[in-house]
């Protein structure tokens, strides 16, 4: 589906969508399976380009372009079916970063691919030999790339790698051993490419369906035609590109925590018992405080999320603005991880005994919610949070470590 | 789309952040003697401050919810309430009064009425409070105007109010959410006595003069009447002002977080993650309080019928805020918290009084009904204890 303008992306046939999606989310959480039929229909309605950029066909979404409809789109989607809004913020982050750190041929070249072919793109970082700084930062990846002729050979392990069971190419973070081209490079690589293999390893008891396991790379090569950038180039190349990693989990969870609300009004209404002397389970007063309190969590977390979408938007512009526009962000983060959890629990309580069969689902929403808030260490944030209004050193646990960071941890 | 923001808005925030510094060293000395913070309000009314949500052709700021501007005048409630937080009750009981009155009266009574606040900076107090076992103040009809009788609590301003609004029942058989009558009555009116020693007792919030206003055979002209009985409640104008105390709680939140930091400095905690993450905790609740003030300031601004929901919301989550600000403060600062000379044991006994204006337990349901979308009064949710008890006292 082709869009002229991004206001006609949202009508009815987006809300269908959603609702369709909706109605999946339990099969796909039961069955620990890739949403690949939800990211099929996101493509069908145009939103798997949502960070393509519009000359290429995209919407246009994504740091360096539309933060707007970058952020409505991963909310909506992760309200309607987290695992699949994980997959496609995942997805959108790497088509972001190939906009911006990609040559323009490369950028046409990938763009087509999302827009004509319904391609997915994963975005593989984490290491099982990950270290961290103090401050949560990474000072580096263990996988690597070496010069070949004509291109580079890649080899490395990932895990958490979110799409791999359904990615037709994903960016590999890995450090260059070039002698002259040190630094982070991050090749584009076919996951059908002689030398990956990926493990159906995502066991894990919350975000199920998002494919987040492992991801063997040996000896692969990769055309210097799927090099984005030279190595280094990723640290410099936008200012918001590390905060809208982290905006991207607060999308998401707030996304939870607004399904989860969702979840609880439709259950009161349509499936719930009713208790001695009332019309309905929403008739008791308890309840409806619980649920004004889940309400008020969820608009909170809107709130902050909004602003630091706005954040990002202006430093996106103004490069000035980044460091508060990356606060901004962690506190959206603290925020949704507390609100999602809280909320994934006072479904239960609200909902009642019955709402714990697996038939209904309703435990998803906090499994799906402590999964994701795992990503980072909250504590931490907070502790960012609080060390940037005092003024203190640090960088706020960028996903790389500044150089202040690493001095920090040696 | 990045909002900017004009010298003239910025004006009135500036000026109120500036003052609040100086009501911050004022604030023990007006609470020791438990006095209405006069010199405060000369000060809020020299910057202009006192008029701010008067509308513009009668002389005033012309901001404020009637004026389609209402973050304008909480922006300012805020950085009041983080100076004091008596003043800032004081303020936006004063605020109210004025939003309240332009929400119901004629162009004619407005223009009346406000006169005095730009002429002189006459401070509004608003009296509706009853206690559970008292008697309902009565508004009775005469040939030229109305009666009043009865006892009003928790009269904040009385002491040094020109005038306020009152809050009476109609006599009659309606229902009594149907009967409520608001009243613009001057000081000036034979019959009205403040009873000191109540408020006396009461140990936060002491320079606000919360007294109990006696009425006694109070004689009004028919013009004292603003709108007809019930419309209060049906216009939403309670609901309204919830945002207004949402703003001092954030104001006091701010606080708060500035001691905070201060302390933690001082006390060269620096490199205490614990402390540190308090830090970040609180600045992350006040931003969410406050973006849900905001979010309830854009649905009055437009007329959207959510509005008085988000209301709620903002009033319920900035209390959750300034409540959780103390904790992290008072685990600051430490053992010194302790010492009246710390101001946190003055604003610990301000803010556990402040916040229970309203049970946020109804405030709350009042949110989950709405998402079931049942009906419910948005001004005090739909078993509000003051309607229950006046009918209770019809059928007696």
């Amino acid at each position: 589906m082709k869009h002229d303008m991004p206001g006609q992306v949202f009508g009815e046939p987006y809300q269908a969508m959603l609702g369709e999606i909706a109605s999946k989310a339990q099969y796909y959480d039961s069955e620990g399976r890739f949403p690949s039929e939800n990211m099929a229909l996101l493509h069908s309605h145009g939103i798997l380009g949502y960070c393509v950029p519009r000359e290429f066909g995209g919407l246009g979404g994504g740091p360096g372009g539309d933060l707007g409809i970058y952020a409505r789109v991963i909310e909506d989607v992760s309200a309607a079916c987290s695992s699949t809004g994980q997959a496609l913020a995942v997805h959108g982050t790497a088509c972001a970063t190939i906009n911006l750190l990609g040559s323009r041929e490369q950028v046409r070249r990938f763009s087509e691919e999302v827009v004509a072919a319904g391609a997915v793109y994963g975005f593989f970082g984490s290491e099982p030999t990950q270290r961290f700084t103090k401050d949560g930062g990474r000072p580096g990846y263990d996988a690597e790339v070496r010069r070949a002729p004509g291109g580079w050979i890649a080899n490395g392990q990932k895990f958490f790698s979110t799409n791999s069971m359904g990615a037709t190419r994903f960016l590999f973070f890995s450090m260059s051993q070039a002698p002259a081209e040190q630094g982070l490079a991050v090749p584009i690589i076919a996951t059908a490419a002689k030398g990956v293999q990926v493990h159906d390893t995502w066991d894990n008891i919350g975000q199920r369906a998002t494919s987040s396991g492992a991801v063997d790379v040996k000896e692969v090569f990769v055309p210097d035609d799927c090099m984005l950038g030279k190595p280094g180039a990723f640290a410099h190349v936008s200012p918001v590109l590390l905060s809208s990693f982290q905006l991207t989990f607060a999308l998401e969870l707030c996304g939870i925590a607004r399904g989860g609300l969702d979840f609880t009004i439709n259950y009161l209404q349509k499936h719930s018992k009713a208790p001695a002397g009332l019309p309905t389970l929403g008739h008791d007063p308890h309840v409806q405080c619980r649920l004004g309190e889940m309400a008020v969590l969820v608009e909170s977390t809107r709130a902050l999320v909004q602003r630091a979408v706005d954040a990002v938007a202006a430093a996106d512009r103004d490069p000035t603005l980044a460091r508060a526009a990356h606060r901004s962000v962690l506190q959206a983060k603290i925020q949704a991880s507390e609100a999602s959890i809280e909320v994934g629990t006072r479904i239960l309580q609200i909902c009642g005994a019955r709402a714990t069969s697996r038939r209904v689902g309703a435990d998803r929403f906090w499994r799906n919610a402590r999964t994701l808030t795992l990503h980072d260490v909250i504590d931490k944030q907070r502790a960012a949070v609080g060390r940037d209004l005092l003024g203190l050193e640090g960088d706020m646990g960028h996903v790389l470590a500044s150089e202040a960071q690493l001095r920090n941890t040696k | 789309m990045t909002k900017t923001t004009t010298t003239t808005q910025q004006a009135p925030e500036q000026a109120a952040r500036a003052l609040a510094e100086t009501f911050w060293s004022r604030a023990a000395e007006h609470d020791a003697a438990g006095v209405f913070p006069r010199r405060n309000f000369d000060d809020l009314h020299a910057a202009g401050l006192l008029t701010l949500n008067v509308p513009a052709d009668l002389g005033g700021g012309g901001l404020g919810p009637e004026a389609g501007k209402p973050l304008e005048l909480w922006k300012v409630t805020r950085a009041i309430g983080s100076g004091d937080p008596a003043t800032t009750q004081c303020f936006h009981v004063h605020a109210n009064e004025v939003d309240i009155l332009l929400g119901l009266a004629t162009p004619e009574q407005a223009a009346t009425f406000l006169k005095p606040v730009v002429e002189r900076g006459m401070i509004f107090g608003g009296y509706g409070s009853q206690l559970a076992d008292s008697t309902p103040t009565i508004a009775r009809r005469t040939q030229t105007g109305w009666v009043l009788d009865g006892k009003k609590f928790f009269c904040t301003n009385c002491e040094d109010a020109g005038a306020a609004l009152v809050w009476a029942l109609v006599e009659g058989d309606e229902d009594p959410s149907d009967r409520i009558q608001v009243f613009y009555v001057s000081h000036d009116n034979p019959g009205m006595t403040i009873q000191r020693g109540w408020w006396e007792q009461f140990q936060g919030m002491r320079s606000t003069g919360s007294h109990i206003m006696a009425f006694d055979q109070v004689h009004l002209e028919e013009s004292a009447a603003l709108g007809r009985p019930g419309d209060y409640l049906r216009l939403g104008l309670q609901a309204r002002a919830y945002c207004q105390f949402a703003s001092s709680f954030v104001g006091i939140a701010d606080r708060l977080l500035q001691e905070s930091c201060k302390s933690v400095e001082f006390r060269r905690l620096t490199g205490d993650n614990a402390a540190v993450a308090r830090i970040g905790s609180s600045r992350v609740l006040i931003d969410a309080a406050w973006g849900l003030v905001e979010r309830a300031a854009e649905a009055y601004k437009s007329g959207n019928p959510e509005a008085g929901v988000r209301a709620n919301m903002a009033r319920y989550f900035a209390e959750q805020a300034v409540r959780t600000g103390l904790e992290h403060a008072l685990d600051n600062v430490g053992t010194f918290a302790g010492s009246a000379a710390s101001g946190l044991t003055k604003l610990t006994r301000d803010i556990n009084l402040y916040v229970r204006h309203e049970s946020r337990d109804r405030i709350v349901r009042t949110v989950g009904l709405a998402q079931l979308n049942r009906a419910t009064d948005t001004n005090f949710s739909g078993d509000n204890p003051i309607l229950k008890g006046l009918r209770q006292h019809d059928h007696h």
